[in-house]
C-alpha cells in the first residue's frame, strides 16, 4: 500500500468518525447549525480525499450526501430522520470500503454498484422528506421508468442505464454533454428532459445547462463508467441485466485444506483420546473458518464440537465441517468486512507531545551512551577499577530509569481513548432496538479512558455482542416496563474506567435481569452441565453458565441473537486479550457485565520454567508462589493428582503431560511446583526447573494460530529462542 | 452562421452548431414564433442548441444530417414535442 493511500485511509477514518459524531448529535438536536456545518465539512473533505486517490464511487456517493447537507444548510430546516439515517448508512458504506482498501489496497470491485444504490437511497430519502418540494429530485426517482417507456422493446436488451445531469455551468466550461453520451459504446437510446419543467423560451437562459440526459447501452457498467469518468459525480448508473458473475476463487486454500485435513483426522479409527481429538479438530476448524471470514460456519462448528463431545461421536463434527466447506465453495464472496476486520490499522495518529517526550528520552540515552564510552576508555587507561565500577553502576541506574521511561512513553503512543470504539455504538443500538421494537437509549461514560490500540480495536465485537444481548434479552418491551413501574425507554450505560493496570468496561442495563431458573433449565437442556451439578450451583455460578460454550437462552431465534454463538464468544474474545468477564444480575433491576482488560498488551511479566529441556513462560500475575513438594505428598485423585499445601488440597498438573511431551521416568526428587491462581481457583503445575522473572513484549498468536487455546503468546528470549507463554487459565479448564 | 433565418417561416440549422448557436437560435425562435425549424443540413449540434430545441417543443423538419442527431436526439426530441404537434405550414 502506498503512503498516499495510507494517509487517505487514516484521514478518511477520522472524517467518518467526525461526521458520525456530528450526525448523531444532530439526531438529538436536529436544528443544531454547528453540527450540521461540521457534518457538511466532514463529508466535503471526505469527498475531496476520495477524489485524490481516484476512488470515484466513494466521491460520487459522498457528493450526493454532501448535496443533501448543503441543501439543508441553505434551507435552514432541521434534518429529517430518514435523511439522517441514509447519511449514516452512507458513512457505514464508506467505512466498509475503507476496510476493504485497508485489507487489499484497492477499492472494492462492487463499490460502483453499491454507490449507485446508496445515491438512489440518499436522493430517495430527500424525496420522502421533501414530499415533492424539490421537483428535480422528486422526478429523479422515476428516470428508469421514463427510460423504459421511451425505449420500448429495446429496454430488455440494455445492460446499463445512465442518468446524467450535467453541471449547470457545463456550457460555460466549454463541454458538450452530448459528445460524452455519443462516446458511449453500444448506445441504444438517448432521452433528454429538462431538470426544471417551468422553463420556457421566454424565461430560459441559453447558456445555462438545465438538461437531464438519460441513456441506455448494451455496454457493461464498468465500460460506461470509464467513458464518463470525468463527470462521475454527475451521473447515476444502474445495471439492468446482470452479467454472469464469475465465482471468486480467491479464498485462502491452505485454510480450506486444513478443514479437509480435520475431517480425515476425525475419520481415523483411533479409540483413545477421542475427546481431545474432537476438541482440537473443532478448534482448528473454527480458527480456519474465522480466518476465512465464515463466522456463521464457525459458530456452527463450535456447537457441533460441543455436541460431538457430549455424544462421544465424531459424526456431528464431520458433518458440520463438511457443511461449512460446501457453503464456503458456494458462498458468493462478499466484498465486505470479515477479512478486512482482521487487519489492524498500520498507521496511528499520535499527539505531538508524546513524540516530543520520546525525542527527549532519546537525547538522555545518548548522554548515557557517551558516559559509558568514557568509562570504557578509562578501563583501558588502567584506572582504579573500583571508581570505574561506581561510574558504571551510576550509569546503569540511569540507563535503567531511562529504559523504563522509554517503555512507558512508547506504550503511551500505542494507546487510544475508548471513544474510538464507544462512538460506534449509539446508532447501532438505536438500530438494534428498532429492529426488536424496543426503545433504548445508550449513555456512554469515560470515553476518554485509554487503552492499548490493539485492545481498543479488538473490543468492538465483544462489546457489540454484550450490548446486543442487553437490548435483545435484558431490556423489556415498553409495555412490560411500564407495567413494572419503569420508564418505557430502557437505558444502557457503557462505561469505561481505568483501575490500576487494567481497564474496566461495564455494560449496565436496567432490564429484567437474568432469570436464573431459566438459565438452569436451558443449561440442563443443552447439556452444558449435569442436573446434579446444576442443583449444587449457587445462583451466581448458575448465571456464569451463560458464558459456557453452546449456551443460548434466546426463547425465539431473533435476527440478533440465537445464532448459536453466545456469550461464550465474548468470554473467549476477552480472554484472548488477557482479560476477564464477570456478570452481576439483579432480578427486575438489571444486569451489569464487566470486562476487565489489561491496559497494554505489550508488556507482560512472565516467569520461565523448564520442562523436558524446553522453556515455557507463565504469566507472573497468575503465579502465587513456587514450592517444592515431596513425591509422597502427591496423591492421585480420580484421574488427576493433588497435593496438600497449608491444609489445602490443590490439584496438580504435570506440565510435560499437559503439553504432550514425554519424560523419561519420574525421578525420586521432590517435585518443583508453581502454584497459580486463575479465576479465583488455585492449582499447581509441576515443572522440571524454575527459571527467572522477565519483562517481555508478548506477541499474540496471529492468523491461523490466532484462535489457538492454551497459549497466551510468544516472545523472544535474550539468546534468541522463542519462549511460548502459556495461558494458565486454559490449562485448568 | 450556422443558424440561418431562411425566410419568415423557416430557421435552418446548418453544419456543426456550436454552443453559442443556442442563444442565436433562441433569439431567432423568439423573433419568429411561427417559424419551423429545419435541421436537415445539421451535422452536429451542441447540447445548448438541443436544449433550446427541447424547450421550444417545436417539430423539426428532418431528418438531420448527423448520425448521432438522427439516431438518438431526433427521436428524443420527437417524444418531447408531442404536445406541440402542429401541422407543418407548408
Amino acid at each position: 500500500m502506498n503512503e498516499f493511500v495510507e494517509q487517505f485511509l487514516l484521514e478518511s477514518r477520522e472524517l467518518v468518525a467526525q461526521a458520525t459524531d456530528d450526525l448523531m448529535a444532530l439526531e438529538e438536536k436536529p436544528g443544531d447549525r454547528e453540527r450540521l456545518d461540521g457534518a457538511f465539512r466532514a463529508f466535503h473533505t471526505l469527498k475531496g480525499a476520495a477524489g485524490i486517490v481516484e476512488f470515484a464511487a466513494m466521491a460520487r456517493t459522498l457528493h450526493a450526501a454532501e448535496d443533501i447537507l448543503a441543501n439543508l444548510r441553505a434551507s435552514g430546516e432541521p434534518i429529517a430522520s430518514v435523511v439522517l439515517d441514509e447519511c449514516l448508512t452512507c458513512l457505514d458504506l464508506t467505512s466498509r470500503w475503507l476496510d476493504h482498501m485497508q485489507a487489499g489496497g484497492d477499492p472494492p470491485p462492487a463499490a460502483d454498484v453499491e454507490a449507485d444504490d446508496m445515491i438512489a437511497r440518499l436522493v430517495g430519502s430527500m424525496d420522502a422528506d421533501a414530499d415533492g418540494k424539490s421537483a428535480a429530485r422528486a422526478a429523479s426517482n422515476d428516470w428508469l421508468d421514463r427510460l423504459r417507456v421511451a425505449a420500448g422493446d429495446s429496454f430488455s436488451t440494455a445492460i446499463s442505464a445512465i442518468r446524467y445531469v450535467p453541471d449547470p455551468d457545463a456550457f460555460f466550461q466549454g463541454s458538450d454533454p452530448f459528445s460524452l453520451i455519443a462516446s458511449l459504446p453500444q448506445l441504444l437510446i438517448v432521452d433528454v428532459a429538462l431538470t426544471n419543467q417551468t422553463i420556457s423560451l421566454e424565461t430560459m437562459n441559453a447558456f445555462n445547462c438545465d438538461l437531464e440526459i438519460l441513456a441506455l447501452t448494451k455496454a457493461p457498467i464498468a465500460e460506461v463508467r470509464t467513458a464518463l469518468l470525468n463527470v462521475a459525480d454527475r451521473i447515476e448508473i444502474r445495471q439492468l441485466l446482470a452479467p454472469s458473475v464469475k465465482e471468486d476463487e480467491d479464498y485462502s486454500t491452505p485454510a480450506k485444506s486444513l478443514l479437509e485435513a480435520q475431517i480425515v483426522l476425525l475419520r481415523e479409527n483411533v479409540a483413545d483420546g477421542l475427546l481431545g481429538r474432537l476438541s482440537s479438530a473443532g478448534r482448528t476448524a473454527v480458527s480456519a473458518l474465522r480466518y476465512l471470514g465464515s463466522n456463521e460456519s464457525a459458530g456452527e462448528v463450535e456447537l457441533a464440537t460441543a455436541s460431538a463431545q457430549v455424544q462421544h461421536d465424531v459424526e456431528p463434527l464431520i458433518l458440520a465441517i463438511e457443511r461449512a466447506l460446501k457453503r464456503r465453495s458456494k458462498e458468493e464472496v462478499q466484498p465486505t468486512v470479515p477479512a478486512a476486520q482482521v487487519v489492524t490499522p498500520r498507521a496511528l495518529r499520535v499527539d505531538m507531545d508524546r513524540i516530543d517526550a520520546l525525542v527527549k528520552l532519546t537525547g538522555e540515552l545518548i548522554v548515557v551512551k557517551n558516559a559509558l564510552g568514557h568509562a570504557a576508555k578509562r578501563i583501558g587507561g588502567n584506572e582504579d577499577t573500583a571508581a570505574i565500577g561506581a561510574i558504571l553502576r551510576d550509569q546503569h541506574a540511569l540507563f535503567d530509569r531511562l529504559a523504563t521511561e522509554l517503555q512507558a512513553a512508547v506504550l503511551r503512543i500505542r494507546v487510544l481513548p475508548l471513544r474510538t470504539v464507544f462512538r460506534r455504538f449509539p446508532r447501532l443500538i438505536r438500530e438494534i432496538a428498532g429492529s426488536v421494537g424496543k426503545t433504548v437509549r445508550l449513555i456512554t461514560e469515560g470515553e476518554d479512558t485509554e487503552a492499548d490500540a490493539t485492545i481498543v480495536d479488538a473490543l468492538f465485537e465483544p462489546l457489540l455482542h454484550v450490548l446486543r444481548n442487553a437490548v435483545d434479552h435484558g431490556i423489556e418491551t415498553s409495555e412490560r416496563r411500564t407495567a413494572s413501574g419503569k420508564p418505557p425507554m430502557g437505558t444502557l450505560v457503557l462505561r469505561g474506567h481505568r483501575v490500576a493496570e487494567s481497564v474496566r468496561i461495564e455494560i449496565e442495563d436496567d432490564g429484567g435481569g437474568i432469570d436464573v431458573d431459566r438459565v438452569r433449565a436451558v443449561a440442563g437442556a443443552h447439556g452444558v452441565a449435569s442436573a446434579e451439578a446444576l442443583a449444587a450451583m449457587s445462583d451466581g455460578e448458575a448465571i456464569d453458565l451463560i458464558f459456557a460454550a453452546g449456551f443460548s437462552t434466546a426463547a425465539a431465534v431473533t435476527d440478533l441473537s440465537g445464532r448459536g454463538v453466545g456469550m461464550d464468544s465474548v468470554k473467549t474474545a476477552v480472554e484472548r486479550l488477557g482479560g476477564t468477564v464477570t456478570l452481576q444480575s439483579r432480578p427486575g433491576i438489571g444486569t451489569v457485565v464487566s470486562l476487565i482488560l489489561p491496559f497494554s498488551l505489550m508488556m507482560t511479566r512472565v516467569m520461565t520454567v523448564e520442562v523436558v529441556g524446553q522453556a515455557f513462560g507463565l504469566p507472573l500475575d497468575s503465579v502465587v508462589e513456587t514450592t517444592i513438594v515431596d513425591r509422597n505428598m502427591i496423591v492421585p485423585i480420580g484421574s488427576g493428582r493433588a497435593f496438600m499445601l497449608r491444609d489445602r488440597t490443590i490439584p496438580l498438573l504435570d506440565l510435560a503431560d499437559t503439553l504432550g511431551l514425554s519424560r523419561e521416568g519420574i525421578g525420586e526428587l521432590p517435585a518443583k511446583v508453581v502454584v497459580v491462581s486463575t479465576s479465583g481457583q488455585i492449582g499447581g503445575i509441576e515443572v522440571d526447573r524454575l527459571g527467572e522473572r522477565l519483562d517481555v513484549m508478548l506477541k499474540p498468536m496471529e492468523g491461523l494460530l490466532g484462535n489457538m487455546r492454551g497459549v497466551a503468546g510468544t516472545t523472544l528470549l535474550g539468546d534468541g529462542r522463542v519462549l511460548v507463554v502459556l495461558d494458565v487459565q486454559e490449562m485448568f479448564r | 452562421m450556422t443558424v440561418v433565418l431562411h425566410d419568415a417561416h423557416t430557421i435552418r440549422l446548418i453544419g456543426a452548431c456550436p454552443s453559442d448557436d443556442g442563444e442565436t437560435l433562441l433569439q431567432q425562435i423568439l423573433a419568429n414564433p411561427m417559424a419551423q425549424i429545419d435541421w436537415r443540413g445539421c451535422e452536429s449540434a451542441h447540447a445548448a442548441v438541443v436544449q433550446v430545441l427541447l424547450v421550444s417543443g417545436r417539430p423539426l423538419q428532418g431528418p438531420p444530417a448527423g448520425e448521432f442527431l438522427q439516431r438518438f436526439i431526433g427521436p428524443a426530441l420527437a417524444r418531447r414535442s408531442v404536445k406541440f404537434d402542429l401541422p407543418p405550414l407548408r
